[in-house]
């Protein structure tokens, strides 16, 4: 077990690394002089691209540059945004909790809705029940979520005017805490409902086809011929052991946590990280785009490695020595 | 090995849906080809009344700066398919290359290979390809090399576990015994056995290229001249109060697109792989009590 945590870890660096080296590239790739692609297009003072120039030693060679670009990263030095007039890193954090207001719910919802549609499709596959959750899953899989997230405007509200058509919260606002959270839910209805039907279908395919795949092992006749109930079977024999590919896909979700926002928040206006990064992008600051691509990069490295640990607690065959790692 | 004509187009008639897809899709790549020499507007020209809703003089109305919709829902079409063709065909080329090499080679290139395409399957797709595009510049050129570049890893690591089972079949042991180069036993053997397992990827990589280049147009990255479907989203979102139709068409549009490929990649896959066709009905009678 502590060998495979190793091993993992191990594995988690050289991705951190190269999503870092990633990000040095893309500043110089960029057309122009790499100190304009670190400022972006707004005016810095005189001094500042000097200072650049001379931090990130733009005159030395390029490895000197990476590893003077490395250590200003491991200093928390995400660069600056002249556009916020702001560290970049600040903003992020900034942002991020209303980034995760928005998508923690509508994740575990669409985890928890995406097991039991999978359940319910694999138990009754081939029955008309199957076919709707198929369609379902393969309508949801085609669908551009940010399409959906306009249609749910237009309807609910445009139209019915039952929800409000953007933002977190409003601007009236609320004196009481039970106020804002409700004023909260209320705005999270539209956006959280889009997400979690977009992850909700990724969630139930994978879902059905690991329990039908289950479903014909020999372990489950023998726990069937056993005289076991079938909600029993289902539960400690099949749903067990088609867990790990779930997990799996339920962890890819969650690593993405901070960028499958980024289609929804633009079109319901949510202050979160999405709507930073693509506002950076219309203003060309270079620094926020960055900034926002590193973190979340780190973010997705990070949840995958505890998605990695938590495999041997789900499955006890790779607590082992012999642990495929 | 002789494949009759009902072998080859059986995975096509096993199921409607497919069917309806295979129709649907053809029929759009003819409309996309065909098309802007039928219409008789200019998809840029400013003739009509801005904001028209759908009538039969302009059936899908017309946009904020008057242009007709039908116009440049048609000439999207030839973009968003072209983009999603071109991607996926390179991303296609490049996953076979790499998934072969790793898996006929073995061994430090087999680790090194599948390490990075680990790593690109890991990182956040959008939030690069739209790093990247914004960056670089948001030429057709560019959005297809980057939306190629994110989306080989699938197609190699399935390239790969096929190579791994062909590459000890008992032909191309044959092959190699007769003195063969290696690596013409894998250009020549093994690549082309291999291929089958890729069939399916086709149609949900070109699904997927045509959904990433309209998220990339939609956030206004693809430049205004390029008309894609996305274009069009974007443009809908800016008059979601007003104009439903530019909303409701283009989405549709890129929705039955994506859907009906997705279907036909579905399907391939299950007439290649059989047994996902029978599972549940046959055990359901031993299950049942």
């Amino acid at each position: 077990m502590v060998r495979y945590a190793a091993v993992r870890l191990a594995w988690a660096v050289p991705t951190v690394l190269g999503i870092v080296l990633l990000g040095f590239v893309l500043t110089r790739v960029a057309p122009g002089d790499p100190v304009q692609a670190m400022i972006g297009e707004f005016p810095a003072p005189p001094g500042y691209a000097d200072q650049i120039r001379e931090r990130f030693g733009l005159d030395q060679s390029l490895p000197t540059q990476f590893w003077l670009f490395l250590t200003s990263l491991a200093s928390g030095d995400l660069g600056f945004s002249f556009a916020h007039n702001a560290p970049v890193l600040d903003i992020i954090l900034d942002r991020m909790a209303n980034t995760l207001l928005l998508m923690v719910p509508a994740l575990v919802l669409a985890s928890l809705l995406g097991m039991l549609l999978g359940v319910l499709g694999a138990r009754r596959a081939g029955t008309r029940l199957d076919t709707l959750v198929t369609v379902v899953t393969i309508s949801g899989q085609s669908v551009p979520v940010f399409w959906l997230a306009m249609l749910l405007v237009l309807v609910f509200a445009v139209q019915l005017g039952w929800f409000p058509v953007a933002g977190m919260l409003s601007i009236t606002g609320s004196d009481t805490a039970f106020g804002v959270v409700g004023d909260y839910v209320w705005h999270w209805v539209l956006p959280g409902i889009t997400l979690t039907l977009a992850y909700m279908t990724v969630v139930a395919r994978v879902a059905r086809s690991s329990i039908l795949e289950t479903m014909h092992q020999d372990y489950v006749l023998t726990a069937e011929a056993k005289g076991l109930n079938r909600r029993e079977v289902m539960r400690r024999h099949i749903f067990r052991n088609a867990l790990p590919p779930i997990v799996t896909v339920i962890g890819f979700n969650f690593g993405l946590v901070l960028t499958g926002a980024v289609l929804t928040e633009t079109v319901f206006g949510w202050p979160g990280i999405g709507s930073l990064f693509v506002q950076a992008v219309t203003n060309r600051d270079y620094p926020v785009i960055q900034g926002v691509f590193l973190f979340s990069a780190v973010v997705v490295v990070l949840v995958n490695l505890l998605v990695d640990l938590l495999y041997p607690v789900i499955d006890p065959r790779m607590r082992g020595s012999h642990a495929r790692v | 090995m002789h494949v009759s004509r009902k072998q080859r187009w059986g995975w096509l008639r096993s199921s409607t849906a497919a069917t309806v897809s295979f129709v649907f899709i053809v029929l759009l790549v003819l409309v996309a080809l065909v098309g802007p020499f039928v219409l008789p507007d200019d998809p840029a020209a400013i003739s009509r009344q801005a904001l028209h809703p759908p009538s039969p003089d302009a059936l899908f109305g017309t946009d904020h700066l008057g242009r007709d919709q039908l116009t440049r829902m048609v000439y999207g079409a030839r973009i968003s398919l072209l983009v999603g063709v071109l991607a996926a065909g390179m991303a296609i080329v490049v996953g076979i290359a790499v998934g072969a090499c790793a898996g006929f080679f073995g061994g430090i290139v087999d680790i090194a290979l599948m390490r990075m395409s680990e790593f690109f399957q890991v990182i956040p797709t959008l939030i690069v390809a739209v790093a990247i595009v914004a960056l670089i510049g948001p030429g057709l050129g560019n959005i297809i090399g980057v939306i190629a570049l994110l989306s080989w890893p699938q197609t190699a690591r399935v390239t790969r576990a096929e190579v791994l089972r062909v590459k000890q079949l008992d032909y191309v042991n044959a092959v190699r015994c007769l003195g063969h180069r290696e690596i013409l036993v894998l250009l020549r053997e093994v690549i082309p056995n291999s291929l089958p397992a890729v069939m399916p990827l086709i149609a949900l990589g070109v699904a997927e290229a045509i959904l990433q280049e309209s998220s990339i147009s939609f956030l206004g990255l693809g430049s205004p001249d390029t008309i894609s479907w996305g274009l069009l989203l974007h443009d809908g979102q800016q008059n979601l109060l007003s104009a439903w139709w530019m909303v409701v068409i283009p989405g549709l549009a890129i929705f039955a697109t994506v859907l009906s490929l997705n279907i036909l990649g579905d399907a391939v896959s299950t007439a290649l792989n059989p047994r996902l066709r029978l599972t549940g009905r046959v055990r359901r009678k031993v299950v049942t009590p």
